[in-house]
């Protein structure tokens, strides 16, 4: 059967299934309810409510328009239960008699709440939905505030719900952010967790493909970021196995669930909004680059050059990396209309947001000798073009087809950069001010007087005129671009059999399809200036990615009432996905002549291309059981299959429980000793498991087509391992919600704790057995223990004054407990300069550097296991190779005449005397802790102010790559202001042994990195707190709004990473060395918090205005 | 409740119609067994049909393998000099070549062990299909054993230990004593390949005969400079001079001379896209990080006076290969000669060397006759071997012989160095080191 055959067979029996389903029309005399609904304590009205007839299934509702208004219609006649309901207040129901053909007014006010246990949540997939009150687990719900300033999906993510981190990676245009959900589950498999939308299965990749489109590692796009966050109604965070056991295997990272908006019943409701932004990167944190003319020729030459006064061995500075930095823009345009009625209803949505971002590489067009100016440059733009359509078919009481699709057109365009020796920023950072040059020599007509500079700092001509560092001049550097074209669907129909209230089935078929094509160009004659070799001819690479998720799901439930007051929800489904990855990538380089920009235009092609398919497929089934409505119990698990161990594998059971008692529930409650204290006490307790699988080939032996020039040739591929099973994670929390006030303040708290065995782990073998590669193997055990905690109060509920805050904390403790035998694994392989290993008994990714000896242990001459150290008097210097600490005078005495910083290089501690003097410990990648607080304040009736302040701090030890080489290295970097200052001080003749001995000491302790120094001087606490929103929003008078035809207006100002304070040195900790990608691997798993020249995360400023029609 | 009992029933039919049909999918094994269109299983390669594809594959990966050891080898001796960014090539150029975290040297180091993996593993299956009959081209067999000769050789030539571990199963190293079986191994292979070539008419068994000989001379030769260079010495000490008079050499050399054109060389390229992630096309051509040694640049000819015509010819093709692919000359006529020429000297007749080493000299209009007597022929061997084996992967070997230093390296605090260790080669690097657990604890279980 090949997959396409699949495919439509799974879609056939969608159909079916759907086609089976019974369905009756209901007419009866009907009438209206309308009203208002305000909040009980300030009296304003509430918007967005929802408002429906209790018993309909939801069918017959609507929304609250600005003002709190509502209406419905075609309610049947007779005594009707209406209920408001909106996140953050308490439900409130209110009976009214409707007759046929008139008109009930009814008044609803909400209590706001700040404890939400009757939230409905999403369990199990296919999207059972339940109280969150009756499990055991916890289930996050974030629906980010309507004003805070959201550009993306990521956006939504981030600072919003303890123990989940969204991480950049740079501030690039266009990049997503990567997810970790309660740290690392997995070793070697993707750490990012699996995502729905509506229930469907939707593509959580990102960057530009597996092939040739190589970008530095930044600036990675995420395919989450495709989402409309303005679509967005809520989403749901499945933390771990104890939460996502229903979903199986691929969950032990978490699960995101997206939901939608839909329509409602009502008239057609237009919204329409315009944003502008401005966004800029932070340049005061950029430090400018210095540097030293070592002799007074070079000094007049500089000083010619720059047309200012330099002085030799005196430092001096010139801003090179912030000339890359301007004001960006963003553009958002959207619109949206819902409504419908008791049959139909419908939710449409457009949004365009087009952002040209803070980069600009125009100020190095210098012109050349001609006059002209190259006029090709690389550019920062993210363009997202969404569209959302979603409708609900109600033709009866007992049946529903819905369907929702979204789609989304997205132009991304960065320069090369982070760890790419062609990145124009990390060459910038690295510039060598006295290293400009111009060159007279080389183009004719140039004043070989002053060798072609124009005295302002550029060259009249081919040269580099800003010291860049050795892979080529700025001007050579801009010339490369990369783009994506992705286009990306989501879609489903849903058919739903609701024979009674308290019995359904669903059937769901949905597909998420993605199509990226991403495109590097380096044009002809790119080496304008001479310095760069990497392609003069040009060259072009480009990637086509195709990926395809199918979700097939059925599943049901049925609720009753047992004898003694239990009652019964079960729920029971089964799914089929089938995943499907195609990438083909080709490159080319040296074109016969300006112009061409195809690959077939180069000499030299190569292809690649690669194929996966994966099919998971399970079934599942729940039990809860209540008693008295304060107790619950559930129980259940999962039975999965997946195509990565072949059909001759069993499948996995995953099972779960979990029990949730709410004794403010219970009658007894208000009259107890803490009833008076406490408005509402839940316990909750829950375990779990859930799965990752290897990838889809793992098992497999292979050998690789490698050619020859003799022909076609193998080459041993993947070593492969028959007997790899998934990893299992089990997870137990427990925890606790209590309201206090009325539950106008609530705290919550959950300890968990999960424990991977049989973790996959990508084992190195002996190489000289022949296979190059680590291959997967079940052999590690990885523990992780955390807690959260939260609270929320609403401080002030006045009717012209409304104060909430909210304060949360996450802490995060995992640890690599056995490999199994294996050896460790250090990020980045051979490379030395990423310090993250996988070692047992640290935290995955944790640091290991150098570091210089410290002081003997007293009457000691090494270390306890023979290291060296320095006894008194001792300086960590061998000048005379003699391999023992030289004394002060020695020191003295080898500097008595000028060296090099290099010349002076310290030597190394092994503690341990284990020959390896790069295994001492530096710190863990991720915090202790983390977590954000806010407010957001409402004053008198139009003005609504938020704030929301993220932070991470404790053992959080960050990599700063960019510093190491700005102060430690002599050729790319070396040009902080410390660094000139010793090189000044150690190379001028005129300074005295001691002044030297002085600067040898601080380039030792400050400044040496980069190996055979690696860790050293380069790692930092990364602790920060970041105000990551603020936002001012005024509702206009409704007369301001109806002179342009809306019925309502709000207009917003907004910030984004406003400020940030931090002691870390570096520009941002939040930069980090790779950005988003859905895969695994070592490096995408813990190549964290790796500061490695990536563009800093901007602040940006929007002006938003809304309004409703 | 009673109210819904009958569409309850019926819905929990219409609920085991659906999961009967979902347990049928899921069921379905051919579902589960997707296909793997990117590789070919092992098991391909017992397929007799599949014996040119295995070879082919030795050769892409020696000649990957010398793509990913020249560039670190090269560093440490003066033909390269480091210019550019990464640090670990300063530990390289410097002389610092035992430390075994290097990330060059790491990085090559499992592509020097994919190929000796992958020539055994060819050698053996060739030999089972022409034990059987199957094998229907034996050139096949004849260029395995060639192409996995050279590895085992260059191994030789550049590591001071190795391990022989077959997958996933560890072996211990056979220590820096025991290198020298690697050249008899190489010279066994050669043996075989040699008389499958000779029991062969057709031109692809001629066309094969002045390599296998060629090559069978250069590493008996080697194996005698590896004998001169071992043990390493002590720091400080220098090495006694010890010049090579092989007969077996000798025999192969002039035998293959006489086989071969007047100026012929056997060269291995490497295709566009098997870079062993550091190529020296790249490192050179095109990222920087190194440029041709500026000994090599500015080398004058001890005859002429003028800058070497010989070695200005070798860089410049070497440019003119681009960044991406180029091709290493694993032997050649000129250096049978100069095993001819230092044979002759070790046995003082310098007649032979001056006659071996113009014959060399002959080949490149503007390089005039050496008279034999200035420089001495001493100095002209050791200029002739500098001048003519350029990035051939023996200029560290001679240097220790001859007792020559490259002006950049020094003593290094933090390890050994090439500067006052004689004879000092590349170690076991640290990702073996990992993932044998032998090479740490040789007397572990299992090792």
């Amino acid at each position: 059967m090949t997959a396409s055959v699949r495919v439509r067979s799974l879609a056939l029996l969608a159909g079916l299934l759907a086609l089976a389903m019974p369905g009756r029309l209901v007419a009866q005399g009907t009438g209206t309810i309308e009203g208002t609904v305000i909040a009980a304590g300030n009296r304003r009205p509430i918007a967005s409510a929802q408002v429906s007839v209790v018993g309909s299934g939801g069918r017959v509702g609507t929304l609250t328009d600005a003002e709190g208004r509502f209406r419905i219609l075609n309610v049947d006649a007779g005594q009707r239960a209406v209920r408001a309901r909106l996140l953050g207040y308490t439900p409130q129901e209110k009976v009214v008699t409707v007759t046929a053909n008139g008109s009930v007014t009814v008044s609803l006010e909400l209590q706001q709440t700040a404890l939400e246990l009757n939230a409905v949540v999403t369990t199990g997939t296919g999207g059972s939905q339940i109280e969150a009150r009756k499990l055991g687990n916890t289930v996050a719900s974030i629906e980010a505030p309507r004003n805070a300033p959201i550009q993306s999906f990521s956006d939504v993510l981030q600072g919003r719900e303890p123990g989940v981190m969204a991480l950049p990676s740079s501030g690039l245009t266009g990049e997503g952010t990567r997810i970790r959900i309660r740290g690392n589950a997995s070793l070697s498999q993707s750490n990012e967790p699996i995502v729905y939308v509506d229930g469907i299965r939707m593509d959580n990749g990102g960057g530009f493909g597996n092939g040739y489109v190589g970008t530095g590692g930044g600036g990675r796009p995420s395919r989450l970021d495709d989402i409309d966050p303005t679509v967005i109604e809520k989403v749901e965070i499945l933390k771990g196995a104890a939460a996502a056991t229903l979903y199986g295997t691929e969950a032990s990272n978490g699960v995101l669930l997206i939901t939608t908006k839909k329509g409602v019943a009502s008239a057609p409701r237009w919204q329409f909004e315009f944003e502008q932004g401005a966004k800029s990167y932070p340049a005061a944190r950029v430090e400018p680059q210095w540097g030293i003319a070592r002799s007074d020729t070079q000094a007049t030459r500089l000083s010619t050059h720059y047309g200012q006064t330099v002085t030799a061995f005196k430092p001096f500075s010139k801003d090179v990396a912030t000339q890359l930095f301007e004001t960006g823009r963003t553009t958002t345009l959207a619109g949206q209309v819902s409504g419908g009625t008791s049959i139909v209803t419908y939710f449409g949505s457009v949004r365009g947001y087009m952002e040209d971002g803070p980069f600009n590489s125009n100020s190095f067009d210098w012109a050349d000798a001609q006059g002209a100016k190259r006029g090709v440059f690389s550019k920062d733009l993210a363009n997202r073009y969404s569209g959302t359509m979603s409708i609900g078919l109600t033709p009866a009481a007992s049946f529903k087809v819905s369907s929702t699709v979204l789609f989304t057109q997205t132009y991304n365009e960065i320069p090369q950069n982070n760890n790419s020796i062609y990145s124009p920023y990390t060459v910038a950072l690295f510039s060598k001010p006295e290293n400009a040059q111009c060159d007279a020599s080389r183009a004719a007509g140039l004043n070989v007087a002053t060798n072609g500079s124009l005295g302002n700092g550029l060259c009249a001509g081919p040269g580099n005129p800003t010291g860049a560092s050795s892979f080529g001049s700025m001007r050579e550097l801009v010339q490369e671009t990369i783009k994506q074209n992705a286009r990306h669907f989501n879609g489903h129909v849903r058919t739903s059999y609701i024979p009674s209230a308290s019995f359904n089935l669903d059937a769901t078929f949905g597909l998420d399809f993605t199509a990226a094509r991403s495109k590097q160009f380096l044009p002809f004659g790119n080496n304008v200036d001479f310095r760069i070799n990497r392609a003069n001819g040009g060259f072009a690479s480009i990637d086509d990615r195709t990926h395809q998720e199918v979700t097939l799901s059925l599943n049901g439930g049925y609720t009753r009432d047992l004898p003694m007051t239990f009652t019964s929800n079960t729920i029971f489904g089964a799914q089929g996905f089938l995943t499907r990855d195609n990438d083909e990538s080709s490159t080319n380089q040296s074109f016969p002549g300006p112009g061409i920009e195809v690959v077939g235009g180069g000499s030299s092609p190569q292809t690649f291309e690669s194929f996966q398919s994966i099919v998971n497929a399970g079934y599942f089934i729940q039990e809860q059981l209540g008693y008295n409505d304060w107790v619950f119990t559930t129980f259940g698990g999962r039975y999965d299959y997946n195509s990565a161990f072949g059909k001759t594998s069993g499948g996995v059971f995953y099972p779960q429980g979990s029990v949730s008692v709410i004794l403010s529930d219970r009658d007894s409650w208000r009259g107890s000793f803490a009833g008076k204290y406490l408005s509402t006490l839940r316990l909750r307790a829950a375990f779990g498991k859930a799965g990752r699988q290897p990838g889809a080939f793992d098992k497999l032996t292979t050998y690789g087509a490698l050619t020859a020039t003799s022909g076609a040739g193998l080459v041993p591929s993947n070593l492969g391992n028959p007997n790899l099973r998934p990893e299992i994670s089990t997870e137990v929390e427990g925890g606790v919600e209590f309201g206090i006030r009325d539950d106008k303040t609530s705290f919550g708290f959950t300890r968990w704790q999960r424990n991977t065995v049989d973790a996959l782990y990508a084992r190195q073998f002996p190489v000289t057995g022949g296979f190059r590669f680590a291959q997967l193997d079940n052999v590690a055990e990885l523990e992780a223990w955390g807690w959260d905690a939260r609270v929320k109060t609403l401080v002030v509920d006045r009717p012209n004054l409304s104060i909430d805050t909210y304060g949360n904390i996450g802490f995060l403790r995992q640890v690599v407990k056995s490999l199994g035998g294996a050896p460790p694994i250090k990020v980045g392989g051979s490379y030395p300069r990423y310090r993250n290993f996988v070692i047992e008994g640290a935290s995955p990714g944790a640091y290991f550097g150098a570091k210089l000896p410290g002081a003997c242990a007293s009457g000691a001459t090494t270390t306890a296991k023979g290291g060296v150290c320095l006894q008194s008097g001792q300086l960590p210097f061998d000048t005379d190779g003699n391999g023992v600490p030289d004394t002060e005078a020695q020191v003295l005495t080898y500097l008595a005449t000028p060296r090099a910083l290099s010349a002076i290089s310290p030597m190394l501690a092994d503690d341990d005397n284990d020959k390896d003097k790069l295994d001492h410990y530096d710190g863990k990648p991720l915090p202790d802790f983390e977590g954000s607080f806010g407010a957001s304040a409402t004053i008198f009736t139009n003005w609504r102010i938020g704030a929301n302040l993220e932070y991470r701090f404790g053992d959080y030890s960050i990599s700063d790559l960019t510093g190491a080489f700005r102060r430690g290295s002599p050729s790319n970097g070396g040009n902080t202001e410390l660094r000139a200052i010793q090189e000044g001080v150690i190379l001028n003749p005129t300074s005295t042994a001691a002044q030297r001995l002085e600067a040898a000491k601080v380039n030792a302790y400050q400044l040496n990195a980069l190996s055979p120094y690696d860790g050293m001087n380069q790692q930092f606490a990364g602790d920060f707190l970041r105000w990551r929103e603020l936002s001012v929003t005024y509702t206009t008078p409704r007369k301001w709004a109806s002179r342009v035809g809306a019925s309502d207006m709000q207009l917003t100002l907004a910030a984004r990473n406003f400020a940030l304070w931090t002691k870390y040195p570096g520009v941002d900790p939040e930069v980090n060395l790779l950005g988003r990608s859905g895969a695994g691997g070592t490096g995408n798993n813990f190549a964290e918090s790796i500061d490695a020249f990536g563009f800093p995360i901007p602040r940006t400023f929007t002006f938003n205005v809304r309004m409703g029609f | 409740m009673s109210a819904h009992k009958n569409p309850g029933h019926k819905a929990w039919r219409r609920a085991g119609l659906m999961f009967g049909a979902v347990a049928a999918m899921t069921a379905c094994s051919s579902l589960l067994d997707v296909a793997n269109p990117n590789d070919v299983t092992e098991s391909a390669l017992d397929n007799p049909a599949a014996a040119a594809n295995v070879t082919n594959g030795v050769l892409a990966a020696t000649a990957r393998m010398l793509t990913g050891i020249t560039t670190p080898y090269a560093v440490a001796t003066d033909e390269l000099d480091w210019i550019g960014s990464r640090d670990a090539w300063l530990e390289l150029e410097t002389g610092g070549i035992s430390n075994h975290f290097n990330e060059f040297s790491d990085q090559a180091f499992p592509f020097a062990a994919e190929a000796r993996y992958v020539g055994d593993d060819a050698v053996k299956r060739l030999r089972a299909f022409d034990l059987a009959g199957t094998l229907t081209d034996r050139t096949n067999l004849a260029r395995a054993f060639l192409y996995t000769a050279i590895v085992y050789a260059s191994i030789a030539d550049m590591y001071d230990d190795y391990a022989f571990s077959s997958k996933t199963t560890a072996a211990k190293p056979i220590g820096r004593a025991a290198m020298g079986t690697l050249y008899d191994k190489a010279i066994a292979y050669l043996d075989s390949a040699y008389t499958i070539a000779n029991a062969g008419t057709t031109a692809a068994f001629t066309g094969i005969r002045y390599p296998i000989l060629a090559y069978r001379a250069r590493v008996k030769h080697a194996k005698a400079v590896w004998t001169s260079i071992t043990p390493k010495l002590a720091v400080g000490a220098s090495r006694t001079l010890a010049l090579v008079n092989d007969a077996g050499a000798n025999a192969d050399a002039t035998a293959a001379i006489a086989l071969g054109a007047v100026d012929q060389s056997y060269t291995i390229a490497n295709s566009v896209g098997s870079a062993a992630g550091i190529s020296i096309w790249f490192e050179v051509t095109g990222r920087n990080e190194q440029r041709k040694g500026t000994v090599y640049q500015t080398l004058l000819d001890p005859v002429t006076g003028a800058l070497d015509i010989r070695v200005q010819a070798l860089l410049a093709a070497f440019t003119a290969f681009g960044t991406q692919a180029g091709s290493f000359t694993i032997t050649s006529t000129r250096e049978l000669r100069l095993i001819l020429a230092e044979a002759a000297l070790a046995t003082g007749n310098t007649a032979e060397v001056q006659n071996q080493i113009n014959l060399v000299r002959a080949r490149d209009a503007g390089r005039t006759a050496w008279g034999g007597v200035t420089p001495a022929p001493l100095a002209m061997l050791q200029h002739e071997r500098q001048a003519q084996l350029w990035l051939m992967r023996r200029r560290l070997v001679d240097m220790y012989r001859f007792n020559l230093k490259d002006t950049k390296w020094v003593a290094n605090p933090n390890f050994e160095s090439a500067f006052n260790v004689n004879g000092l080669l590349f170690p076991i690097p640290q990702i073996e080191r990992l993932g044998n657990p032998c090479v740490n604890n040789p007397t572990a279980t299992g090792c």
